[in-house]
C-alpha cells in the first residue's frame, strides 16, 4: 500500500510541505497587513476647500517631523528676525519684543526665552508645548496627519502576522515533542516574528493626504532647498522656517552653521558633493567654479 | 608677436598674478598688485561655498587668513584649496571645531594625498573629532 | 543678419542662492546661467521650472579661455553645446579673455594683449569654438586692472576686427566698459561711439566699487549710478534686445534686489518687471 503520509507526520503533513504553505501563509498575511495599514492611514477627513494650502512653516514643519523640527524652525525663523540669539552650547535667549504677527509658536519661545534656556528644554515649556498640542490637533483635524486611535489600530494590523507566528509555535512544539528536526521552521517563525515585531511598533505619522501635502510643499518650495544654499538673508524669516520646516536640519545647516552647530541641530553632514555647486576637476587642477558664485565677468579686480 | 611668444607672455603674466613670479616686462606692478589681492579675495569667497563650516569657524577673519594662505598658490580648485588649508590649520591646531567636523566629513567621504584630485572612498571610513566621531558610508557622513 | 535675441526686456543671472527671487519675478522673461555650473544630468528644479514657464535661458561660458595661446580644450566646447541644447538656448556667450597659461589656472579672467597678432589667435579660436556650437556665439569684452605694454590697438578697434572676422555677437558689459574707462582714465562719452553697437545681442549690467585707488568689477555690489546712466545713454543710441543684471555673491534682501531690477529698468526706458504686466 502507498504511503502517502508517512506515519508520525505532524498534524498529518511532512516538514517539507508545511514549510512551504507556512512561507506563503506568511507572506499573504504580510501582504494583506501591508494593504490594511495603508489603508487604514487613508484620511476620512472632509477634503479641504481649494485655496486653504498649508501656508505656515510651523505645520509643515510639524506635518514633517514633529516638535523637535518645529521648534527649530521657529528658532531659525526668529534668530533671522532679530529676535533670538544664541548663548552658549546648546543654549538661546530671546532679545527685543515680539508682535502678535508672529505666531503663536514663536511667541511662546519668545517668552520662555526671556532668560537664557536651553534649546532641547523649549518643547516642552508649557507656553510652548500648548502651542505645539494645537498645531498637532489642527493637523489631524483637516486629516494631514494620524490620530494616537488610528496609529494605535495601525499597529493592532500585527496580529495578523502574530497568528501567523502562533501557528509556527504550535507546529515546533508538536515537532519537538514527535523528535522531529524544527530548526528550518524556527529560522522562518523567527522572520515572520520580526516582520509582526517591526508591524507592532511602527506606524506612519502622516495620512495619504499629508505624504502628498508634504511633496507638493517640497516642490512648491524647491527654492529653498539646501543644495541652492539658499540665503536667509535675501528670503527672510519666514522663508528660513519653512526651509527647515520642509528640508529638514540640513536646511539650517547649509544657511547658517554656526547657528545650526549653537542650537545643537542634528548634524548630517552632506560631503559626497564638493560643496557649492558643482566642480570642474578638469585638467590642469580645475579651478573650477562653484554654482555662479563671483564668476562672472569682470577683468581681475572682478 | 607669434603664437610661441603669445603662449609665453600670458604664462608669465598667470604666474606673476598667481605664484608669485617675476613681473612680466612693461606691465604695471603696482596694478598687478591691487589685481592680485582682488582675485585672492575672489578666491576666498569661492572656496566658501565648498567649505561654509571651515570659513564659518573662522568668521571676520577668513577672507584675509584665506588670502594670507593663498598668496603664491596656484588655485587647484575649490576642493582642494580648502582642503589643503584646513589641512595645515589642523595641524597648527588652529582649526576650530566647526571647521574640524567639516574636515572629518572630507576625509571620511574622499580619499586626498595633497597632491592629485581627491577620490571617493569605497569603504567606509571613520574619524575622531572631539565630543564624538565622524563616520562616512557611501558619499555620506554622519556625526556620532 | 538677425539679431539672435527677440526684445525680452530686463532679467537678472540665475543664481541657485538667488533662485526663489527669480521665481517671483512676473515679468522675468529672460536669465543667463553659468555653464560651468551646470554639470548634473538634470537641470536645477527652479531652473527647469522657468524653462517651462518660457523664461528664455542663454548659457554663459567663464573657463573657456578664447583668448589663451594654447588651443581649444575640446570638452569644454561640448559642453557649452550640451548646455545650450538642454535649455534650448538661442545663443551662448563667452568672454574675450584668458583663464590659464603656462599650465596654471589663474581662476579669473584676464586681459589679452590687443596685438595683431594676439587677435590671429583669439579670432581663430572663437572660429574653432562656432564650429562645434549649434547656435550663435556672443563674446564679452572683460574689466581688466591693468593693459599690456604690447597693445597696438583700442578696445573699440580690437573688438570691432574681432567681430568682423568671426561673425560673433557682441556681449556689452556697461559695467566693465565704465571700469575700463574710469581705470584708464578715458572719455566716457566718446566711448559708445565707436563700438560696433549693431552688433550687440545682449548686454550686462553689474555693481562695483572702489579698492585701493581702482574701480573694481565686484559684481558683488549695487549698481552704482553712473553704471546705470552709460546704460541710459546706450539705450538713447540702441537698445540692446535684453538687459542682464549680474549678482554673484553678498546678496542683499529680495526687496532690494527687486528695487535694482526696477532701477535698472527705469534707466532703460523698459517695463518693470518686478510686477504683472497685466495688473500694470
Amino acid at each position: 500500500m502507498r504511503v502517502l503520509a508517512a506515519t508520525g507526520d505532524t498534524w498529518g503533513i511532512s516538514g517539507p510541505v508545511f514549510l512551504e504553505l507556512y512561507a506563503a501563509l506568511a507572506i499573504i498575511t504580510g501582504i494583506i497587513t501591508v494593504l490594511a495599514r495603508r489603508s487604514l492611514a487613508r484620511s476620512h477627513a472632509p477634503a479641504p476647500a481649494p485655496g486653504t494650502d498649508l501656508v505656515d512653516p510651523d505645520y509643515v514643519a510639524y506635518l514633517h517631523d514633529g516638535p523637535e523640527l518645529t521648534v527649530l524652525a521657529a528658532l531659525s525663523a526668529l534668530h533671522v528676525a532679530g529676535r533670538l540669539t544664541s548663548a552658549g552650547p546648546r543654549r538661546v535667549q530671546a532679545t527685543g519684543t515680539i508682535g502678535t504677527d508672529a505666531g503663536e509658536l514663536q511667541q511662546a519661545i519668545h517668552l520662555c526665552a526671556q532668560n537664557p534656556i536651553r534649546s532641547a528644554k523649549l518643547a516642552s515649556a508649557p507656553p510652548v508645548a500648548k502651542a505645539l498640542g494645537s498645531i498637532e490637533d489642527r493637523l489631524i483635524g483637516v486629516g494631514l496627519l494620524l490620530s494616537a486611535g488610528q496609529r494605535t489600530r495601525i499597529r493592532m494590523t500585527a496580529c495578523m502576522l502574530w497568528a501567523v507566528v502562533a501557528i509556527g509555535v504550535l507546529r515546533s512544539i508538536a515537532g519537538y515533542q514527535a523528535g522531529k528536526p524544527i530548526s528550518f521552521l524556527l529560522a522562518a517563525l523567527a522572520v515572520v516574528a520580526v516582520g509582526a515585531a517591526v508591524f507592532s511598533v511602527t506606524a506612519p505619522r502622516r495620512t495619504d493626504r499629508g505624504k502628498a501635502e508634504l511633496a507638493r510643499q517640497r516642490s512648491a518650495h524647491a527654492s529653498l532647498s539646501p543644495k541652492l544654499r539658499p540665503h536667509w538673508r535675501v528670503y527672510g524669516p519666514e522663508a528660513a522656517a519653512l526651509g527647515v520646516a520642509i528640508f529638514g536640519a540640513s536646511a539650517l545647516w547649509a544657511a547658517d552653521p554656526a547657528l545650526a552647530k549653537d542650537l545643537g541641530a542634528r548634524q548630517m553632514l552632506s560631503a559626497g558633493d564638493s560643496g557649492g555647486g558643482s566642480w570642474s576637476g578638469g585638467t590642469a587642477g580645475g579651478g573650477g567654479c562653484g554654482a555662479g558664485s563671483g564668476c562672472g565677468g569682470g577683468g581681475c579686480g572682478g | 608677436m607669434s603664437r610661441v611668444e603669445l603662449a609665453a607672455r600670458q604664462a608669465a603674466l598667470v604666474a606673476a598674478l598667481v605664484t608669485g613670479g617675476k613681473l612680466p616686462d612693461g606691465v604695471d606692478g603696482a596694478r598687478l598688485a591691487i589685481a592680485r589681492q582682488a582675485l585672492l579675495r575672489k578666491q576666498a569667497g569661492e572656496v566658501a561655498t565648498t567649505w561654509p563650516l571651515l570659513a564659518a569657524s573662522l568668521g571676520p577673519a577668513w577672507i584675509p587668513s584665506f588670502a594670507q594662505w593663498a598668496a603664491g598658490r596656484p588655485p587647484q580648485g575649490y576642493l582642494r584649496d580648502g582642503w589643503d588649508l584646513a589641512r595645515e590649520l589642523a595641524a597648527a591646531g588652529q582649526l576650530a571645531p566647526l571647521g574640524r567636523d567639516e574636515l572629518a566629513a572630507r576625509e571620511v567621504i574622499w580619499r586626498y594625498n595633497g597632491r592629485s584630485a581627491p577620490q571617493r572612498r569605497r569603504l567606509p571610513a571613520l574619524r575622531r573629532v572631539p565630543g564624538g566621531m565622524i563616520v562616512g558610508l557611501a558619499g555620506r557622513a554622519r556625526r556620532f | 543678419m538677425n539679431a539672435p535675441l527677440p526684445e525680452l526686456g530686463v532679467g537678472i543671472g540665475w543664481r541657485p542662492e538667488i533662485a526663489g527671487v527669480l521665481e517671483r519675478l512676473p515679468g522675468l522673461r529672460f536669465t543667463e546661467v553659468v555653464a560651468e555650473s551646470l554639470t548634473d544630468r538634470a537641470l536645477p528644479a527652479p531652473l527647469a521650472q522657468l524653462r517651462e514657464r518660457g523664461v528664455t535661458v542663454v548659457p554663459h561660458g567663464i573657463r573657456l579661455s578664447l583668448g589663451g595661446a594654447e588651443d581649444l580644450d575640446q570638452h569644454r566646447v561640448a559642453h557649452l553645446a550640451h548646455c545650450a541644447e538642454v535649455v534650448d538656448a538661442p545663443l551662448v556667450s563667452e568672454h574675450i579673455a584668458f583663464v590659464r597659461a603656462g599650465g596654471t589656472e589663474a581662476g579669473h579672467l584676464l586681459p589679452v594683449p590687443r596685438t595683431r597678432d594676439a587677435l590671429d589667435v583669439l579670432a581663430g579660436n572663437v572660429l574653432a569654438a562656432q564650429a562645434e556650437l549649434p547656435v550663435p556665439l556672443a563674446l564679452e569684452p572683460i574689466a581688466a586692472l591693468f593693459d599690456w605694454p604690447e597693445d597696438e590697438m583700442d578696445e573699440a578697434a580690437f573688438l570691432t576686427e574681432l567681430l568682423e572676422r568671426t561673425g560673433a555677437w557682441l556681449l556689452l558689459d556697461v559695467a566693465n566698459l565704465y571700469a575700463n574707462a574710469i581705470n584708464r582714465g578715458d572719455d566716457l562719452g566718446a566711448l559708445l561711439t565707436r563700438l560696433p553697437l549693431e552688433r550687440i545681442a545682449y548686454a550686462h549690467v553689474a555693481g562695483g566699487a572702489e579698492h585701493d585707488g581702482l574701480y573694481h568689477d565686484t559684481h558683488t555690489d549695487p549698481v552704482p549710478p553712473e553704471v546705470l546712466a552709460l546704460l541710459s545713454e546706450l539705450c538713447a543710441v540702441r537698445r540692446p534686445s535684453a538687459i542682464l543684471l549680474e549678482r554673484d555673491g553678498d546678496y542683499p534682501p529680495e526687496a532690494q534686489l527687486r528695487t535694482e531690477l526696477d532701477a535698472l529698468a527705469r534707466a532703460a526706458g523698459l517695463p518693470a518687471i518686478t510686477s504683472d504686466v497685466a495688473t500694470r
